[in-house]
């Protein structure tokens, strides 16, 4: 799986977490530009994904991410392993 | 990869993560693949004042609803006491700093149960490695996989246990006074099988003696554990219906408990014994079975014991 | 050393206790680069980058996997003449492999269960880590050892080890990261050495202000990583501090960086976006009031992110 398809699956899983199918997200976003995302989202979205790509995180990994480019990063180290 | 195939293969992904969060969230899951192992998971309560840890009678004899404090029950089904110390150094950072308690439930056979080496799959999903007896990475991978991927390894039955869950919700029958009989010698009988004794008069053998030897040591580390943090324990004995209580003799029960009793004096811990206490042990509506306490019995035997600990 | 390093250097506050120097004697910006979870090539063009802004201290541990990226930028910087060995700061950490989920050496380090701490000393195992860290890093020495937690029944081993190491020459400071108190305390009773520094985890929301007070009362400096983690996670509310940051023309994570300089805190941000690294170090132009120190610390609620018992069973 690239980066793009990454993106656009976790862009899926963003619209489900934060329940707005408008959420649309690059390699740069960050916290601040979405405005449900708050500390409970952060620890939902970070289930969801480890459900949906069948990956598991460290708590340190899981707030490592400055942005959602990062957080793509770690997914694709993964599933690369 | 043809994108016919990238499609086959994402809409395959799509079924099974949809598969994936109905078997997490059946009765299957949480209590015959991974049993007790989600409240572990999902904790997050900070500043804790009240837990017990504990085992299968643990499980089913605390309840904490509509208490006022935060409190919550940390047994696991057969959980060894190696497995109430790993808990407890796993989780204790939730417990409030500025003072908490522990309560230690021993079961009758708690002396004897040894560490059940190695630990089952659950622990690999709620205990940190190092604390996991016998750990081994590629164990590690092969129970992750499990638990990510549950409707990998869901049995045929399990549609129907989970269905009958889900209609029934576990809603238990109190059993007849015969049937408690019945249940209290079988429950012995299995007891004095797993622990290869013939009754409880016969001598020890030297492999009882090492697990309990083994089962104090655990005990002393959580008293010396709880002392360095500000946490005050306190060992009990959960109570059982009075056809169980029965079965054990004083000598019985001085085999059983005394060594337990002897250290929690010599450390200035409570150790208080219900095994056979009237408020319990004659009211067959408070319990499941001869061992295990319902809900009703959970609720008032957790209110009775914060009380007689003055923390309610 | 340029304009922008000098006054990072010299607007440290008042309130700290002690100043990083590396080898070539220079007192270090009171600021790092975090580095986790960054690899390879990725980390050697961040550490290249960050070195231009003017960074110097490069934190990372012997789990992170970035060692061997550090490694290539130290030996490209040289190469291309930007900077020598010794005008830079390299901490890392003794851990029990832990960082990443899928690690195959969990458990063996620092483990009570584990056969091979049965076969290997605490000392042993420190000296085969320093010496692959010393190879990965591309270095024969490191400026800042410490240990990444207290592993129960272990740590006063590690910490006598890592004494060794220092009066070897080996390391040039040694401290530890994520101690509390009686750590520290049974470190010293102990050996009668003191860590030189302390690396943990505080934010607006989690001061840690006895920790902070009681390392800087021993000469044990603060350092904080992940500082900026409770913005990423949307956790800090704003309105108190958007004043400040209307009169110092300063973003949030300015404010929150200037706030751990002024306690006395080095902080550790992590970033690879090249706008973010140089906004993360333009903090030494202003400073803020005691008052103003004070209306975000007000913030405090004793957050806990870090479940510490179950990163550090025991501690």
């Amino acid at each position: 799986m690239d980066k793009k398809e990454v993106l656009s699956k976790l862009q899926e899983v963003f619209r489900e977490v934060f329940d707005n199918d408008e959420i649309e997200i690059n390699e740069n976003t960050v916290a601040e530009d979405i405005e449900e995302w708050d500390s409970l989202a952060h620890v939902q979205l970070t289930e969801k994904v480890q459900s949906v790509f069948g990956v598991k995180f460290s708590a340190k990994e899981m707030n490592s991410w400055d942005d959602v480019g990062e957080f793509a990063d770690s997914i694709i180290s993964k599933l690369g392993k | 990869m043809n994108p016919k195939s990238v499609q086959v293969y994402e809409r395959v992904g799509k079924v099974k993560t949809i598969l994936n969060a109905l078997v997490r969230r059946g009765y299957w899951y949480d209590n015959i693949f991974l049993p007790d192992a989600r409240k572990f998971q999902v904790y997050s309560t900070f500043n804790t004042k009240v837990v017990n840890l504990g085992s299968t009678s643990a499980v089913a004899a605390f309840d904490y609803t509509g208490l006022p404090l935060k409190a919550a029950n940390w047994a696991l089904r057969r959980n060894p006491l190696a497995g109430d110390w790993a808990v407890l150094r796993n989780y204790a950072s939730y417990l409030d700093a500025k003072g908490s308690t522990i309560i230690i439930p021993l079961c009758p056979f708690s002396a004897l149960s040894g560490d059940y080496e190695p630990f089952e799959d659950r622990y690999y999903s709620v205990l940190y490695p190092s604390t996991i007896p016998g750990y081994s990475y590629v164990h590690n991978v092969q129970a992750q996989e499990k638990i990510i991927n549950p409707i990998m390894h869901y049995p045929w039955y399990g549609i129907f246990i989970d269905f009958w869950h889900l209609c029934f919700k576990g809603n238990y029958k109190s059993m007849r006074e015969e049937d408690m009989v019945k249940d209290a010698e079988n429950r012995i009988g299995g007891w004095l099988k797993e622990f290869a004794m013939e009754d409880f008069n016969t001598p020890l053998s030297l492999w009882n003696k090492d697990n309990i030897s083994r089962a104090l040591d655990h005990v002393r580390n959580i008293i010396v554990f709880c002392r360095e943090r500000n946490i005050t324990a306190v060992l009990i004995v959960p109570p059982v219906y009075k056809t169980l209580s029965e079965k054990f003799s004083t000598e019985a029960k001085e085999r059983l408990f005394d060594d337990f009793e002897r250290i929690a004096n010599n450390n200035g811990i409570t150790f208080i014994n219900y095994l056979a206490d009237p408020q319990f042990m004659n009211d067959r509506t408070m319990f499941r079975d001869s061992y295990l306490m319902n809900k009703k019995g959970a609720r008032a035997f957790t209110k009775r014991i914060l009380t007689d600990l003055k923390l309610i | 050393m340029s304009s922008r390093i000098l006054l990072s250097v010299s607007s440290v506050s008042k309130r700290s206790m002690k100043q990083l120097k590396n080898k070539a004697g220079e007192v270090i910006p009171f600021i790092g680069l975090g580095t986790f979870p960054f690899q390879g090539k990725v980390m050697a063009d961040m550490v290249k980058s960050a070195v231009n802004v003017g960074y110097r201290l490069f934190d990372t541990a012997d789990d992170y996997h970035g060692e061997s990226g550090i490694g290539l930028a130290i030996h490209e910087l040289e190469q291309e003449g930007i900077i020598k060995r010794d005008n830079l700061f390299i901490q890392t950490k003794i851990s029990d492999n832990n960082a990443t989920a899928n690690e195959p050496l969990k458990a063996v380090y620092f483990n009570t269960n584990s056969k091979f701490m049965q076969r290997h000393s605490a000392e042993d195992i420190v000296r085969e880590k320093v010496s692959i860290s010393l190879r990965e890093l591309q270095t024969d020495y490191i400026d800042s050892l410490l240990i990444h937690y207290p592993f129960p029944d272990y740590y006063v081993d590690v910490w006598k080890a890592m004494i060794k190491l220092k009066d070897e020459g080996v390391v040039r400071y040694i401290g530890v990261s994520n101690f509390h108190e009686r750590h520290i305390e049974t470190l010293v009773k102990e050996t009668g050495v003191c860590p030189e520094l302390n690396e943990c985890y505080a934010s607006p929301i989690s001061i840690k202000q006895s920790l902070v007070d009681y390392c800087n009362h021993h000469d044990c400096m603060f350092v904080t990583y992940s500082p900026l983690m409770d913005i990423t996670a949307g956790r800090i509310v704003t309105e108190k501090i958007q004043p400040l940051m209307e009169k110092y023309g300063k973003s949030l994570a300015q404010i929150i960086l200037r706030w751990n300089i002024e306690r006395g805190c080095l902080p550790l941000p992590k970033t690879k976006n090249p706008s973010r690294l140089e906004e993360n170090f333009n903090v030494f132009d202003f400073s803020l009031a005691p008052e103003e120190i004070d209306l975000i610390s007000s913030l405090n609620c004793d957050y806990q992110y870090l479940v510490e018992s179950k990163i550090c069973p025991g501690i």
